[in-house]
């Protein structure tokens, strides 16, 4: 296709199909090129992808039930050795495969958690900022209460009313987030619907949900990827809380956080019990960090 | 600027109304009821269905609400589950000492967070900023109850320089503080970085430069009391994400506040004082952000210009 | 008689990311006490950049590699930071063009214009504040607003406040980079002409940035055109509007003035765009764009030709033979 008919504009003023998705590709290429520039972001999705690995394979890494939950009583609290990497915890378990095991809880809630908290905040958010008016009241006032209350709490008496479990976690830590993606979401369609090009578009006779898809949306994706980037860390973060207070995953499964509380009476002569488990926390969440930061710097317009 | 102050403050009832509101559906959705979670599940059928009559268990939820309001209003949470006491009560006993630790570390974390940030501004790209920004991200990064149970580790633990419970004296706050603000200074410091370098960038620098102001002048004058105002903002949103903290840091350090409180009270189904101590910390929240809008308002003249007609 | 302002073969780059710009390319200027030059080429000329060299205000990727600047014999280039902030804002101040975003949201009007009188005048208190008053007074602001912050002015009387602040310790040099561009045209007139009277009044020398052939007219004694870093014509007003030789550009540059009586389908720009500062044009930096470009012209940058008051750099008028290759 040559330049000029790509540059074409198809009668009611939207592009076809095949030329849309050029300029997408283009621009996602062009995100990715600035991101190589930034090494942070890179060392962040260079752990990121190693801890996806051990994850996804642990179940080939390290046997479920003969690792991670049955007890050797004979083999306590040793410290890490060739047999055992990070070491073994009070009840004999090996600590390597507790974390990594105990990672797919982290790292599935936290991605699923932040999927539907973007999605129905998005959804909120969206329609209050381009619509406006009285469901926009409605919406930041109700908002206004929610974000009154500090998140953790949301998600701890969520938690605690529901009663144990993952699911109760997701659930718990789901509905704590989704407050803040709607005032994201909000400000940042009412950032983009001010805009001249909005105007203009219903100038030459877009529809509504025309213009969402095609102009707003798109800019305000970025925006949307890089904060949710981020919330995955708070997320993997809150599910290390609450299951350190004794809710959420119950034992005798692994997560990262109750192998903290569980480990803290042995703390003082076997420190590997809370310190493998807590840099797995801490790493996690900073190779997110890490990695929002450098989508955020590349998606700046005005850098490079 | 009065005008302002006395219409946020009456914005806070309303807030506050909600914030009860909320807390006490999600409190409602909790399984059992409260003969039961008083007189044990061994109790005859007969006691428990007398106190959840006498506590008006069974009426609708509404009119529940309205009462659990009526009577918060004149100061009555209704009684603990566990001790049978006035719920407000032992609230009341431990606020002090969460405040302390909340508003200590806040302040500690701004004290730490701002200059260091300016400097790294400044400096932007040196040595110095490098380091501390990578420091800045991994202590955002760090879960606070395991920094804190590290912290223990070395200086309770294994170095015995401070002590690993309680705050019998002024020592025992030291950590808990620490473990409180370092995450908030990391994020205070790279806000402060951040709005630096983009005040920096204003014409209004130039300007200040052409007068031939001095460097130092031009730092702290004119660009940091316009950075000032985003700073302000994130200083009180992250003083909720503190509150919320409490919750864990007092349960690692062993310490009587609000926070040990609202978990024993969880772990024990207590749920009105669970309910309380909620509400309680939420409208503590709630206080210091209508404190931080207010000093924001005054900060920037602008914003007092709009609300003094 | 020593020139108020001498600007020698100045050169300044600015360098990001390894890509360097020629933003200043061998400019030589100078200033009479009392005068005003004005400094005329379209965006992206190096105006600005001179500008800012000579107030040696130049942002950190800002580089003046070579020449030199005398202000009032003093050599400005090799003086050290806190010798250079006396002389700013009290021998020689600068305006910027977008009134805007030049004051500082936070501060009074009058803290702003006192600050200046504070960092370059002993006086007490009182007096610093009846300098303030004096100075809004002169530049036609009711000296009661001096509590009033910026954003309770309008578009005009914000730059009347620059204005105030520039002039304030009555500076022997004024440097308004397009202090009116930002303005209603109407606005424009009533500044202007506010600012011929202070500069006459208060004996001020004055550069004037602009890229409006009319203000030219009304404010300059003496005129430079610039294009690509470089000064290609240059001298009293009456040579550049009324004589008959000129650089093709300064022509192009008159050319593509509407002309209101007479009716015409198009208008006259001139053909193609100012170069990019980073990929300069061998030879004469004008010659992509030139009408009478010669063989010549791509080979060899041109020099000075000079007769009088009036120079003109361009081979169509052969200067000195230097021989000068490009650069």
């Amino acid at each position: 296709m040559s330049q000029l008919q790509r540059e074409t504009r198809v009668a009611d003023g939207s592009l076809s199909l095949v030329q849309a998705k050029h300029r997408k590709q283009s621009r996602i290429k062009q995100v990715w090129k600035r991101i190589r520039k930034n090494r942070p972001a890179l060392v962040g999705l260079a752990i990121l992808c190693i801890f996806l690995f051990f994850t996804v394979f642990a179940h080939l890494i390290a046997d479920y039930d003969t690792m991670a939950i049955r007890h050797d009583t004979a083999h306590r609290l040793e410290p890490p050795s060739r047999q055992h990497i990070f070491g073994t915890d009070e009840f004999g378990r090996d600590i390597f495969a507790r974390t990594i095991h105990g990672g797919r809880v982290s790292l599935s809630v936290g991605l699923i958690s932040t999927f539907v908290a973007v999605l129905l905040g998005g959804v909120v958010g969206l329609a209050a900022g381009y619509y406006g008016g009285r469901f926009d009241g409605i919406v930041m006032r109700i908002i206004d209460v929610l974000m009154g209350i500090p998140v953790i709490l949301v998600a701890i008496s969520i938690a605690a009313a529901l009663g144990p479990g993952v699911t109760n976690l997701l659930i718990a830590i789901t509905i704590a987030q989704i407050p803040r993606f709607v005032i994201i979401t909000r400000s940042m369609i009412l950032t983009t619907v001010g805009q001249e090009y909005v105007e203009a578009a219903r100038a030459y006779g877009s529809r509504d949900a025309h213009i969402l898809f095609r102009h707003v949306l798109p800019n305000a994706m970025g925006q949307i990827v890089v904060q949710a980037t981020m919330n995955v860390s708070s997320m993997i973060l809150a599910t290390a809380a609450l299951s350190f207070l004794g809710m959420g995953v119950q034992p005798p499964a692994p997560e990262w956080g109750s192998m903290l509380s569980d480990g803290r009476e042995f703390m003082r002569y076997s420190m590997h019990v809370v310190l493998y488990p807590g840099l797995a926390i801490s790493f996690a969440s900073l190779a997110l960090n890490m990695l929002g930061d450098g989508l955020r710097d590349a998606l700046d317009p005005r850098q490079g | 600027m009065h005008k302002y102050v006395l219409r946020r403050v009456m914005l806070l009832v309303p807030v506050l109304l909600g914030v009860t509101f909320v807390v006490f559906s999600i409190m409602a959705l909790t399984p059992g009821d409260p003969g039961t979670l008083i007189l044990g599940q061994n109790a005859s059928e007969e006691a428990i269905r007398q106190i959840n009559e006498q506590l008006g268990h069974n009426d609708p939820f509404l009119v529940k609400y309205f009462r659990y309001v009526k009577n918060a209003v004149r100061g009555d949470f209704g009684s603990s589950y566990r001790t049978q006491k006035p719920v407000f009560q032992e609230i009341f006993v431990r606020f002090p000492t969460t405040l302390k630790l909340a508003i200590g570390a806040t302040l500690l974390a701004a004290v730490i967070g701002i200059p260091i940030g300016i400097i790294s501004a400044v400096k932007q790209y040196s040595l110095l900023d490098m380091v501390t920004t990578v420091t800045a991200i991994f202590l955002a990064s760090v879960p606070q109850f395991w920094l804190g149970l590290m912290l223990i580790l070395f200086f309770a633990l294994r170095m015995r320089l401070l002590p690993a419970i309680g705050v019998d004296t002024y020592k025992g706050y030291i950590m808990p503080m620490f473990t409180l603000s370092l995450p908030v200074a990391a994020s205070i410091l790279r806000l402060t970085r951040t709005a630096m370098l983009e005040v920096i960038r204003q014409d209004y620098i130039r300007t200040a430069r052409a007068k031939g102001a001095k460097e130092l002048t031009i730092i702290l004058r004119h660009a940091l009391k316009n950075a000032l105002l985003p700073i302000i903002t994130i200083v009180g949103l992250n003083f909720g994400y503190l509150l919320g903290g409490t919750v864990l840091v007092e349960a690692i350090f062993g310490i009587p506040g609000v926070g040990t409180l609202t978990i024993t009270s969880i772990r024990m189904k207590d749920m009105p004082q669970t309910t309380a101590s909620i509400i309680f910390l939420s409208a503590t929240y709630c206080t210091i952000l209508l404190a931080m809008d207010i000093l924001y308002a005054y900060v920037d003249p602008r914003l007092r210009a709009r609300f003094a007609k | 008689m020593t020139k108020l302002l001498t600007v020698r073969d100045l050169y300044v780059q600015y360098e990001t990311d390894g890509l360097v710009t020629r933003a200043v390319n061998g400019v030589n200027l100078y200033l009479n006490k009392g005068e005003t030059l004005g400094l005329v080429g379209e965006t992206g000329a190096g105006k600005t950049t001179t500008a800012l060299s000579i107030m040696r205000l130049l942002p950190g990727n800002g580089k003046i590699v070579s020449g030199e600047i005398e202000v009032e014999g003093q050599d400005t280039l090799s003086l050290p930071e806190a010798s250079m902030r006396l002389l700013r804002g009290e021998k020689m101040s600068m305006i910027f063009q977008d009134p805007m975003t030049s004051l500082n949201p936070i501060l009074t009007v009058g803290d702003q214009i006192a600050e200046v009188v504070r960092l370059h005048r002993d006086f007490g208190e009182q007096r610093v504040q009846q300098r303030v008053d004096e100075i809004l007074g002169l530049v036609g602001i009711q000296p009661q607003r001096k509590t009033e912050y910026p954003h309770q002015f309008s578009g005009g009387m914000k730059q009347r406040v620059v204005i105030a602040i520039a002039l304030a310790c009555e500076p022997e040099l004024l440097i308004a980079d397009e202090p009116t561009t930002a303005l209603d045209v109407t606005i424009q007139a009533q500044i202007l002409s506010m600012m011929n009277r202070l500069k006459r009044d208060m004996q001020t020398s004055m550069v004037l940035i602009t890229h409006d052939l009319g203000v030219v007219v009304r404010m300059c004694d003496r005129v430079a055109i610039m294009y690509a870093g470089e000064i290609v014509e240059s001298g009293l007003t009456e040579d550049l509007f009324a004589g008959s030789a000129h650089h093709p550009y300064t022509t192009g540059l008159f050319g593509s003035i509407p002309n209101l009586s007479v009716s015409t389908d198009r208008l006259n720009p001139i053909d193609g765009l100012m170069p990019d500062p980073t990929d300069l044009p061998t030879g004469c930096r004008f010659h992509p764009r030139c009408p009478q470009a010669m063989e010549v012209c791509q080979r060899l940058a041109p020099s000075d030709w000079a007769s009088n008051t009036h120079t003109i750099k361009c081979h169509l008028f052969p200067g000195a033979e230097k021989r000068e290759w490009s650069a």
